[in-house]
């Protein structure tokens, strides 16, 4: 069962209220196309438009969203702290610093320092990207009970107008329009969403709403109370999803921001096949760097010169001829 | 001219299992790089500005993050490449290349 106002509730809300309305209207002499005749077309374009106020609610998929974040999660494990990738990294980090030496051992230990670095910040930055889709959730299922409420309350505010007695004061559950700063506060870190299920970061959001009566007690004002409650909430929706998109806008930046941490391409130092490699840009610990280096050097050319000759022997085992 | 006994061998070991085990690494990291670029866009009966151009954002940021996550995993496969070629060298001076 859905933890949700589905579209079907939100399509049976806008069905129950036309209709609701209409007899409301009716029981007044008022039809929905006031000016003219009224006829089946006017019924169903009024029907159509409570509907309408409906799918603008769908225009999120919260099961799509689901699984969108627990999607995301599971990216964001592959950079995990405790992942294989960082384990090896990690290994390779301390093997090199603690064996070998010179300027290009050093660069390759940077390198290493930084992908470790930078798988961290990737696993954080797809977090953010999770946090992100929490909150799509979390202002569409607000959204979508508050219409519904709308909806459903205004309809039993018409049966009682329909049914000739005066309604009772009622009231609708209306979104606060900071929900979404509300929706970011509750995740202090984008790290704790590797263990939170979408629905606890909505649960973790404390009073997202707040007690509207439906306005009017007669039909005319009831229509028009729909209509400028109807517009409100749809505003307020709006402007969460903008507070979101700018949200996610100033994530990108800090993001963009971080390129510094990117690994580098290594210099030609640390590269056999450029002339500036040395041995002693990259020397075991229990050597001295001139030891081998006049080896180093006449092997790195011949192995150069291998690689360049399309029938070498290094070629060949390059091209794949055995 | 170096000493006697000072070979390379054991330790040359060592750097050419970083260099085998570094493109299983950047290959690991890749496999998000799809769900980070995916998205399944679903039918909806009512488009609504707001969510078309949050979506816009989100897709932006997730395709940001997936594209440093490929330029990690080529630096990673290149430092490996690096690694080998310095073994494979060192080798050849034992001899044994």
């Amino acid at each position: 069962m859905a933890n949700f106002v589905t579209d079907t509730d939100l399509r049976a809300a806008s069905f129950g209220l036309a209709h609701s309305m209409l007899e409301m209207l009716d029981r007044d002499g008022v039809g929905p196309d006031v000016i003219g005749l009224p006829d089946q077309m006017d019924v169903d374009v009024f029907r159509r438009t409570f509907e309408v106020d409906a799918e603008l609610y769908m225009s999120m998929d919260p099961t799509r969203l689901t699984e969108e974040y627990d999607e995301i999660r599971t990216a964001a494990t592959a950079n995990g702290a405790s992942s294989d990738p960082h384990g090896i990294v990690q290994a390779a980090m301390i093997g090199l610093e603690a064996k070998w030496h010179g300027a290009a051992a050093d660069k390759f230990y940077e390198q290493m320092q930084k992908v470790q670095q930078r798988i961290s910040t990737q696993h954080d930055y797809t977090l953010v990207a999770a946090q992100a889709v929490s909150m799509m959730y979390a202002v569409n299922v607000a959204f979508r009970a508050s219409c519904y409420d709308l909806m459903t309350q205004t309809a039993i505010v018409c049966d009682a107008i329909a049914d000739k007695h005066a309604p009772q004061p009622t009231q609708w559950a209306k979104v606060v329009v900071d929900l979404v700063g509300k929706a970011i506060d509750v995740v202090s870190s984008p790290k704790d969403l590797i263990g939170m299920a979408i629905d606890q970061v909505l649960g973790g959001v404390s009073k997202t709403t707040e007690q509207e009566p439906v306005a009017g007690s007669d039909a005319g004002p009831v229509v028009d109370g729909y209509v400028t409650a109807r517009d409100q909430l749809f505003a307020s929706y709006e402007q969460s999803l903008n507070q979101i998109d700018d949200w996610i806008g100033a994530r990108r930046k800090e993001f963009a921001g971080l390129d510094v941490t990117l690994p580098e391409p290594l210099p030609a130092g640390a590269d056999v096949d450029s002339p500036d490699f040395r041995y002693d840009n990259f020397y075991f610990d229990q050597h001295s760097p001139g030891d081998f280096a006049p080896e180093v050097e006449r092997e790195r050319q011949r192995y150069v010169d291998e690689k360049a000759k399309p029938d070498g022997l290094i070629a060949q085992r390059l091209a794949g001829v055995r | 001219m170096a000493p006697p006994g000072t070979a390379f061998v054991t330790n040359v070991g060592e750097l050419e299992r970083y260099a085998a085990q570094l493109p299983q690494v950047a290959g690991a990291l890749r496999r998000p790089v799809a769900t980070l670029t995916e998205h399944t866009a679903t039918a909806r009966p009512m488009e609504v500005g707001a969510v078309s151009a949050m979506e816009r954002a989100y897709g932006a940021l997730t395709e940001d993050i997936a594209g440093r996550q490929r330029v990690m995993c080529d630096r990673i496969d290149a430092t490996a490449e690096a690694l080998g070629e310095i073994a494979a060298l060192y080798r050849r001076v034992d001899g044994q290349g």
